[in-house]
């Protein structure tokens, strides 16, 4: 089942770790955000593989934004 | 007598009936229980009593008499959750709309006053259209006893509202005064004005969901606490909510067995990151900490920078407020402070203690936060802490700066005992934003002024930085391993557990609103 996993504030991305095809388990960092000075890493939920990353670093975000998919 | 009493039953059955079929299933075709089906899969089995199912309206105009029917749309009674006693109310949608008149309110008011009476905890299921214009004033008129008992039962027994159907108009205020709000997405709507008079009056459109379903309140307005998928899920929530309550405030919050000792866990040394700009999710640290599974979050989506909640410690009852610096970097805001303080007020009603996990830079700055009034929101927070009596114990884990500090740890406005990791970071600010002040002119006098600063940024934290100069003043009490938080915590707890402490007598108190 795929999984979307959506930023849950207006950040700024900082890093993606991941590309789509890259094997992830439950927890591991996807993606680094930053927010009002703050690292927030994104972690997937769920085991799986990455489907598609959605955002580069750079890019803002705003609550709710898709930034990839796990299935 | 055999006469008399098959009499009864036909006229009970009649009552039970008098849905039928049609109604019935133009309930289930919104997506809804009925009122029936809502009170049998809230209680325990077959614990259910009716008060007052003959109680019809006492209006004749506009062709009330025709349509009057017993119970005037509203089920009253008492039953069992996990064994205790509650007192309820379920509002028939399928009889006059659910609407309220003057009966209606009544039955509603004399429930009301039953679980004041009886020290039971009040569950209102709301799915009504609103006030009964048939009844006119007197419909308004039942709103007001319905709002004032509310008032005056706060604080005295826990006041839960499912919201289940709309909610519109006055009516919301039953649930605005309650201590929780449920909601259901898909069937709930709560407004005070719908998106018809909304369209007409100022000419913005907008649909039922969007302007008052269950994720707009749980999500950005606040006033829902809870929010579910289906009508079950929400059940099981309130019967879960419901077990970690006193049934009124002259008890103590039930105690459960706990199913974990106090064994240290090595895995809490790795969770808070040493550097102040990683954050972390403070759930890792509640799961970790409190009674396995035992939290109950409360506005788990509203106000994120800040978790609340139900917990077990040890087996004991504990309201828990920390900061999530996984969100907005874990500051206070104006949705913050109101979320904390009515969830701290509710505690201390109920005798539940209190445990702050603190990692907070402070209180967010910004002009819209100022002209939306911080200062009497933020000083909710003080005063209810200051108010609280209930025990009240801090853990500073990392970042507790300035007027973050004051509120959730300061040993003197309110908290009985502070403990710390080796971690934490107590300040009037973080050091660049301090030592940019104190030697303002000697770094714009040195020749290279970014160097200079991380230098003294450097001595200043060498000095000031950690927990140990707040322990030598005494305003931290012990600095503990994370590995030995939940043993700790639960010494410090058990260590004041049967407090005593006096508030000067008074009428009430004028909490900034």
């Amino acid at each position: 089942m795929a999984k979307e996993i959506k930023a849950k504030m207006l950040s700024k991305i900082l890093e993606v770790k991941v590309k789509p095809g890259d094997a992830v388990k439950a927890k591991d960092v996807l993606l680094v955000l930053e927010s009002m000075k703050m690292k927030i890493p994104v972690r997937t939920p769920i085991d799986g593989v990455v489907k598609s990353v959605e955002v580069k670093p750079g890019d803002t975000v705003d609550r709710n934004s898709l930034l990839a998919v796990v299935e | 007598m055999e006469e008399l009493v098959k009499d009864l039953e036909a006229r009970k059955r009649a009552i039970r009936e008098r849905d039928g079929e049609k109604r019935v299933s133009s309930q289930h075709k919104k997506g809804k229980l009925t009122a029936w089906e809502r009170i049998e899969r809230l209680l325990d089995r077959d614990s259910f009593s009716e008060i007052n199912p003959f109680v019809t309206t006492r209006v004749t105009d506009f062709g009330m008499d025709k349509k009057r029917m017993p119970g005037d749309a509203v089920i009253t009674g008492y039953g069992r959750i996990n064994g205790r006693k509650v007192y309820l109310f379920s509002q028939d949608f399928t009889t006059l709309g659910g609407s309220l008149g003057e009966m209606h309110a009544q039955k509603i008011a004399r429930i009301q006053d039953l679980a004041m009476a009886n020290g039971c905890p009040l569950i209102q299921m709301n799915d009504s259209g609103g006030a009964r214009i048939q009844e006119g004033i007197l419909s308004l008129n039942g709103y007001g006893a319905i709002f004032k008992r509310n008032s005056l039962a706060s604080g005295v027994i826990p006041q839960l509202s499912l919201i289940l159907g709309p909610s519109a108009g006055g009516a919301v205020y039953a649930s605005g005064l309650s201590d929780f709000v449920f909601m259901v997405r898909g069937i709930s709507r709560m407004y005070i004005t719908g998106p018809d008079v909304i369209k007409r009056v100022a000419g913005e459109e907008i649909g039922h969901e969007e302007l008052g379903g269950a994720d707009v309140h749980a999500q950005v307005s606040g006033v829902a606490h809870f929010a579910h998928e289906t009508e079950d899920e929400c059940f099981k929530a309130v019967r879960r909510l419901l077990s970690y309550l006193p049934q009124n405030a002259y008890e103590v919050p039930p105690y459960r067995e706990p199913d974990r000792g106090l064994a240290s866990d090595e895995a809490l040394d790795k969770v808070i990151p040493l550097d102040p700009e990683e954050s972390y999710d403070v759930h890792e640290v509640i799961e970790a900490v409190f009674d396995a599974g035992s939290f109950m979050e409360i506005h788990e989506e509203y106000a994120m920078n800040v978790v609340v909640g139900l917990a077990r410690l040890n087996g004991h009852v504990v309201g828990i407020v920390a900061n999530q610096p996984e969100f907005m970097a874990g500051v206070l805001d104006i949705n913050a402070s109101d979320k904390i303080a009515r969830f701290v007020r509710f505690c201390d009603c109920f005798n539940i203690p209190l445990v702050n996990l603190i990692d907070t830079p402070g209180y967010l700055p910004g002009s819209t936060q100022e002209f939306d009034g911080i200062i009497r929101h933020g000083a909710k927070i003080l005063y209810a802490y200051s108010e609280a009596t209930v025990p009240k114990i801090v853990l500073i884990m990392r970042k507790a700066y300035g007027g973050a500090y004051i509120a959730l740890c300061s040993r003197d406005m309110a908290y009985d005992r502070v403990l710390a990791y080796p971690t934490a970071d107590i300040a009037v600010m973080g050091a660049e934003g301090a030592v940019a002040i104190i030697f303002r002119k000697e770094i714009a006098a040195a020749q290279d002024p970014e160097k200079r600063l991380e230098e003294l940024k450097r001595q200043y934290l060498e000095k000031f930085g950690g927990p140990y100069l707040s322990a030598s003043y005494g305003l931290v009490d012990q600095v503990i391993a994370p590995a030995e938080t939940r043993r700790e915590l639960f010494r410090a707890l058990d260590s004041i557990l049967e407090k005593q402490e006096s508030r000067p007598e008074k009428k009430h108190g004028n909490i900034p609103l």
